[in-house]
């Protein structure tokens, strides 16, 4: 094997399905999938969205057309399905701006057994957080607040 | 005589391209650990059984493996306190392995040293002059004193998501070695460790996952090591970052006093400090 | 263009359209396209740096990087279209 410095050596990557599903993992790990997940949902909408506004460049009638698509019930469906990825992404977002700048991660430290690491000193953040992001998406099941638009 | 119970140990084999599971029932007895059930089989079942081990006692990092998948070392493992019936052991992931539960660590130790794991000056005043040494106050050496700890094992490496699908990612360990000089005082090596970061994929690929923290044996917490590194490469970015002074040489005729004599560190495990 | 300033400039965005949002939905008038561009900034960064980590290595890294650069220019251009018609 190579052991030229700046050359890495072979290496196996365990793959999609360890990174999935090839480990029992902590809830940090799980919240990232879910976070990429939620990532994912949010562009699909957005690039939806703008594709949909933009038909009015075409048409009129056809905008029109698709509007209506979007007054069928399962739309309703994946609007909820839209919320909770939203608030999920945002309020986790939030924590993991604080978090990857070093901040409720906690300071270095003489570690003492037990060892109690980042992950866990961050755990209350990630607590605040989830509830903030039930509490929107309570809000909008309940109509709490109202906006304006 | 302690009773003991029978424990099924299923073991990932690969035998030069043949992966197999393997099954032992070893008789378990309170306070034994893996690297005990794994030289049981090796002595009474299966003499072919290749694993690496050392000291057996936390320290010099060979024996880590997959255990009930949570990578950790087996020797620092007890078996009960995983699980009372069966165990499975499997070798490291994201390393290529050599046989049944060996692994090359190679691709970890090359990113290690391609990073320039060592206190880098840019003036090399110290061998021409006979000085004193470097002054580093307590508060300075806590900064890094952590992540110092590290014993090179692997097992962040195999805990890391990131690394499952990314093998240019340079990874906990390699990152970890990265905050540790470059938080050091006495180092001025942040400009060229920043260029050597540049041929792996980049920070930005950590997500904070975490996993290399929790599964961490020495308590070193390479997830808060780079997200630290991380803001200083952004505040660097910015043109934000001050370069800490670097340690004050001393001049040759300084005297070490009785007040500036180092004191011996903190115990670190809860409770050693108490009289028998 | 340096990594660790890319990933910041999309948190940024990431916060600044989070911060835009919530004030679009209150009484202030937020500029449309200013929301768009951020969360389009963030979202196709988000794409990029994942689907690089699936598929590692510079040639994929240049085509991923290429086709989320055209995507996210491209809907951001049909945003501004829209907006400037109607």
């Amino acid at each position: 094997m190579s052991m030229e410095s700046g050359v890495p050596t072979s290496s196996a990557s365990a793959g999609f399905r360890h990174w999935l599903f090839g480990a029992r993992r902590g809830l940090e790990a799980y919240i990232f999938l879910l976070h990429r997940l939620t990532g994912l949902i949010l562009l699909v909408f957005v690039v939806a969205h703008i594709l949909l506004g933009a038909s009015r460049l075409v048409s009129m009638s056809l905008w029109a057309e698709l509007m209506q698509l979007t007054r069928s019930p399962w739309i309703a469906g994946l609007e909820h399905l839209l919320l909770f990825a939203f608030a999920f992404h945002a309020f986790n977002g939030l924590r993991l701006i604080l978090v990857e700048f070093g901040i409720g991660i906690g300071e270095p430290e003489q570690p003492v057994y037990p060892y109690r690491g980042s992950n866990l000193r961050q755990r209350p953040v990630l607590i605040a957080m989830m509830l903030l992001a039930a509490l929107l998406i309570l809000s909008s099941q309940f109509e709490l607040f109202r906006f304006s638009h | 005589m302690v009773s003991s119970i029978d424990i099924t140990f299923t073991v990932i084999r690969d035998d030069g391209g043949q992966a197999g599971r393997q099954q032992f029932t070893v008789p378990v007895t309170p306070g034994m650990t893996i690297l005990d059930g794994l030289l049981y089989i090796q002595k009474e079942l299966d003499p072919t059984l290749a694993w690496r081990f050392s000291c057996r006692m936390g320290i010099c990092g060979s024996c880590g493996m997959v255990i009930n998948g949570m990578p950790g070392l087996a020797c620092n493992t007890q078996i009960l306190s995983i699980s009372g019936s069966a165990i499975e052991v499997a070798p490291l992931a994201n390393f290529p392995v050599i046989r049944d539960l060996a692994v090359s660590l190679d691709s970890m130790r090359s990113k290690h040293r391609a990073l320039k794991p060592y206190i880098i000056v840019e003036q090399e005043i110290e061998p021409a002059v006979d000085s004193g040494e470097y002054q580093q106050s307590p508060e300075e050496l806590l900064t890094f004193l952590q992540f110092t700890d590290c014993i090179k094992c692997g097992i962040c490496m195999s805990a890391c998501p990131t690394l499952a699908l990314d093998d240019n990612f340079a990874g906990p360990m390699p990152l970890t070695a990265v905050q540790r000089y470059n938080a050091d005082s006495r180092d001025e090596g942040f400009p060229q460790r920043k260029k050597a970061l540049e041929q792996f994929s980049g920070l930005d690929h950590c997500h904070y996952a975490a996993e290399c923290t929790r599964a961490c044996p020495k308590g070193v917490d390479p997830a808060k090591a780079i997200q630290r590194l991380r803001r200083s490469l952004v505040a660097d970015a910015l043109h934000l970052r001050r370069q800490p002074a670097a340690a004050a040489r001393l001049p040759a005729a300084q005297q070490v006093s009785d007040e500036s004599f180092p004191q011996p560190p903190a115990f670190t495990v809860e409770g050693a400090d108490r009289e028998r | 263009m340096n990594r660790s300033l890319l990933w910041f400039l999309s948190i940024a965005a990431a916060a600044g359209a989070l911060l835009l949002a919530g004030l679009y939905m209150s009484w202030l008038e937020i500029n449309y396209v200013l929301l768009s561009a951020v969360v389009l900034f963030h979202g196709f960064y988000g794409l990029g740096t994942m689907l690089t980590e699936f598929w590692p290595g510079r040639t994929a890294a240049v085509v991923i990087n290429g086709l989320c650069v055209t995507l996210g220019s491209g809907l951001f251009l049909l945003v501004l279209l829209t907006t400037l018609r109607f």
